[in-house]
């Protein structure tokens, strides 16, 4: 139990950190207000502004998740590295393991608490305002949540030989890059040449694919997804995240402090 | 038992295939026993803080190894019983001191109300009692420093390990921890005079080598010869001057202190052949101090 | 091996594990996705990080200005293509924003017919079974009849009547408008049974007025029969109408109603 109980340790000590954070209470604030602001719209939308609030409740939440990851996931690591505090924790019987994957629970809690505190708040002004409650939106948070997961294990992943600015942004670039994986397949398919083939193939498996993780557009138009799509794509994020780690956790073992 | 033994242990940063890189430790060798206060001391730069940072495992060694309390370096059944405060603390500014104690005496799993009464205990040890709920980032350098020796001493470790030794008040600490506890303290220091005081065994390291190991009554120091001079022109003082001759002008004498392996005679014939008349001589043995001077300044001119 | 190289080896190697785990999961995900079609209109999706549906909702929100605008004299030509581009890149981000179908169809269907049916063709393609209903292939049958010509005129129209009738909650004037358009393009005889089966099938509200049409095609059959057997199916048609009891409706005088006129 040792093990587990130092990465909640660590957790932990990262949560309190980053209850200090102004920034992420501003955004919860900025996200519920648009959503609220959206039933304002009916004028412009021709009547739709519920597809326009819902389509904003998932923008907000996703955001919010990105935020964390890339900002918060850089950030952790690499802040400890930098000034120097992570030499006091590691003189500790606290493995480097350990260490990572502290401050990748502990990011994700972060994450998930802002999260929920966001979903609930549109379950409560969708519900108000359409007089049902929106079900759906469980399953698009919870694609969501392994979505962030997946994007904190590549920030902690890069910050681990990155200073954590430029991790910050290479992570932000995967983020956007991930969201386009999907069309790769494409590109092999359509490409003349073996070695552009083999690349867009071997890309694709490599670059996380964020487009698994997006069902927003069904969600918002009431769409049905299946279960078993969830559950692929969630099997997806677990070990798409569990490889990161371990690749992050073989370059920091290395690493000289 | 050794509290710390090292063999050939070897550190050369920036090393690549054929790149040599810039050596920091070479070849080190050394064994200090349980229970013993050891000064490892050296000028900027020697190797001391790798040495303390290859023991914990936060660097990884070119060659070489060590063992901490009869286990593997960086291990973590050796960070169990060990304790650690580095050269520059720098802790979590947002943390207030108990806070940041409790955060740290989590990791050594002790139950909540040992940790609470324990804290309570170093704070009030380290002088920090009043200021429990105070957050780190008000702490003055010294006060970091307290608060650091605090989360040092968390697990009751059977080694500390100070990268420096610190202030004043903690020499009683280690004292106490050595003395009656039986602890083991290694600690870098720049201020010879607490060397010398609550040292058992002392480690001079230069430029990554050992140049000497042994217990501090056992180092081979010198002779040094104080010559009081009274009236000395300048033209004697500055006949006189040279390395290994320390001049002292105060206001009715001038203190001559020629280290061992000069010629005092040769000093005091000069001076008094310029006019400067020699009132009082003795031969003392050199301090700490001066022996280490004197030893790094021969290990730099081989 | 040194302990650190097993170390970096099996660390490798679960890496390696854990990667063939994750590109089976993908491609299973990828499976479920394509099958479902409802979660992979990808070849339209321009690229924006995931936020495509709120895009498309500011896109939306400019759009509808731009409606409002209007355009003036001398530019239509530029005011139709910028809108139709407008539509194109909505439906783009959103493929499923059916709203947006039916404005554009209408839109463009007076200045720009094809490109209106362009929308209703990607319409039809893309908005899930369950978000389609009769309206959008409705409003392609009435472009494809106003503005189409030749053989493209009927088939096309049918095609989308056709589409529009696989929905429930269409109205009347749906088979009716298909019924004429059969009548237009096979003559009385071809129609008959059109009319006749919408007879059987209706609402009795509505018996009356497809009665009607039933007697006005069964007695143009009659008066210019095309074979015996038109004839006698002209015939029996007229036979059963009768035969159920049901009084005929009384002769109605030409209005702009009538759909034989329309």
């Amino acid at each position: 139990m040792t093990p587990v109980h130092n990465v909640l340790v660590v957790a932990q000590g990262t949560f309190v950190r980053q209850l200090r954070n102004k920034i992420l209470y501003m955004l919860i604030i900025v996200c519920t207000c648009f959503v609220g602001v959206g039933s304002m719209y009916h004028i412009l939308t021709l009547d739709s502004e519920v597809k326009l609030m819902r389509d904003l409740a998932l923008a907000g939440i996703s955001l919010m998740g990105m935020v964390v990851a890339i900002f918060i996931g850089s950030n952790e690591v690499g802040k400890e590295l930098r000034e120097g505090t992570v030499d006091a924790l590691l003189s500790k019987p606290l493995g480097r393991d350990q260490f990572l994957l502290g401050k990748f629970v502990g990011t994700l809690w972060v994450a998930l608490v802002n999260i929920a505190i966001i979903g609930v708040g549109f379950l409560v002004v969708m519900s108000f305002y359409e007089g049902k409650i929106w079900v759906d939106l469980a399953r698009s948070v919870i694609l969501n949540v392994f979505e962030v997961g997946v994007l904190v294990s590549v920030a902690i992943f890069f910050t681990t030989f990155l200073p954590e600015a430029v991790s910050a942004v290479v992570t932000f670039l995967v983020f956007l890059l991930g969201h386009g994986a999907h069309m790769l397949p494409m590109i092999s398919e359509k490409a003349d040449h073996m070695p552009t083939e083999v690349i867009a193939k071997g890309l694709y498996y490599l670059i996380p694919n964020f487009h698994h993780f997006n069902i927003r557009a069904a969600v918002g138009h009431e769409l049905e997804v299946p279960w078993s799509y969830v559950g692929f794509t969630i099997l997806y994020g677990l070990f798409y995240t569990g490889m990161v780690l371990s690749l992050a956790s073989l370059i920091f073992r290395k690493r000289e402090l | 038992m050794n509290a710390i033994e090292t063999y050939n242990l070897s550190k050369t940063y920036d090393s690549f295939f054929f790149w040599k890189g810039r050596p920091a430790l070479d070849r080190l060798t050394m064994a200090v026993p349980e229970g013993k206060i050891f000064g490892f001391l050296g000028p900027n730069g020697a190797g001391k803080t790798t040495t303390l940072k290859l023991l914990l495992g936060l660097l990884h060694p070119s060659a070489g190894g060590g063992r901490l309390l009869g286990e593997d370096m960086g291990s973590s059944k050796a960070k169990e019983r060990l304790g650690y405060l580095s050269e520059k603390p720098t802790y979590y500014g947002y943390l207030k001191a108990n806070e940041f104690l409790n955060y740290y005496a989590k990791i050594f799993h002790i139950g909540r109300a040992e940790r609470k009464q324990r804290i309570g205990e170093l704070l009030d040890r380290v002088g920090l009692a009043e200021h429990h709920q105070s957050k780190l980032k008000t702490f003055s350098h010294g006060m970091l420093q307290r608060v650091g020796l605090a989360q040092a001493m968390l697990n009751d470790p059977d080694l500390m390990l100070l990268d420096p030794l610190g202030r004043k008040q903690f020499k009683n600490i280690i004292k106490q921890a050595s003395r009656e506890q039986g602890k083991t303290v290694f600690f870098c220091s720049h201020i010879l005079a607490d060397v010398e005081e609550i040292c058992d065994m002392v480690g001079i390291l230069c430029k990554g080598h050992l140049l000497v190991m042994d217990e501090v009554h056992n180092l081979p120091f010198g002779q040094k010869t104080v010559l009081t001079l009274k009236q000395a022109p300048g033209e004697a003082l500055a006949a006189i001057r040279r390395d290994g001759v320390d001049i002292d002008d105060r206001e009715d004498t001038t203190v001559v202190t020629v280290s061992s392996g000069m010629d005092a005679d040769e000093v005091e014939q000069t001076a008094k052949s310029e006019g400067a008349e020699c009132v009082d001589k003795k031969v003392e043995r050199e301090t700490l101090e001066e022996y280490f001077v004197r030893i790094i300044q021969e290990a730099e001119r081989r | 091996m040194s302990g650190g190289t097993k170390e970096t080896v099996s660390g490798l190697v679960l890496a390696g594990i854990l990667f063939v785990g994750s590109v089976y999961m993908s491609n299973r995900a990828t499976k479920i996705r394509d099958a479902e079609d409802l979660l992979n209109p990808q070849l339209l999706h321009t690229p924006m990080a995931g936020f495509e549906p709120l895009a498309a909702d500011i896109q939306w929100i400019q759009l509808v200005q731009f409606m409002g605008m209007g355009y003036s004299s001398g530019k239509k030509e530029v005011y139709v293509d910028r809108l139709y581009r407008r539509f194109d890149r909505l439906t783009s981000l959103d493929p499923y924003f059916t709203i947006a179908y039916h404005y554009g169809t209408l839109f463009l269907s007076v200045e720009a017919p094809e490109k209106a049916l362009s929308i209703v063709d990607r319409g039809l393609d893309y908005i899930p079974r369950e978000e389609l209903d009769w309206k959008l292939p409705f409003y392609g049958a009435f472009i494809s009849y106003q503005y189409c010509e030749g053989d493209e005129r009927y088939a096309k129209s049918l095609k989308y009547l056709d589409a529009a009738m696989d929905h429930e909650g269409y109205p009347l004037y749906v088979p009716t408008f298909r019924a004429m358009i059969v009548e237009r393009k096979d003559g009385p005889a071809g129609a008959l049974n059109e009319w006749y089966k919408l007879y059987q099938n209706c609402d009795p509200s509505d018996k009356t007025f497809l009665r009607g049409n039933v007697e006005r095609v069964a007695s143009e059959v009659l008066k210019n029969p095309e074979s015996p057997e038109a004839k006698q199916k002209a015939e029996e048609v007229l036979k059963e109408l009768n035969k159920g009891g049901e009084e005929a409706p009384p002769k109605k005088r030409a209005t702009r109603r009538n759909v034989s006129e329309t």
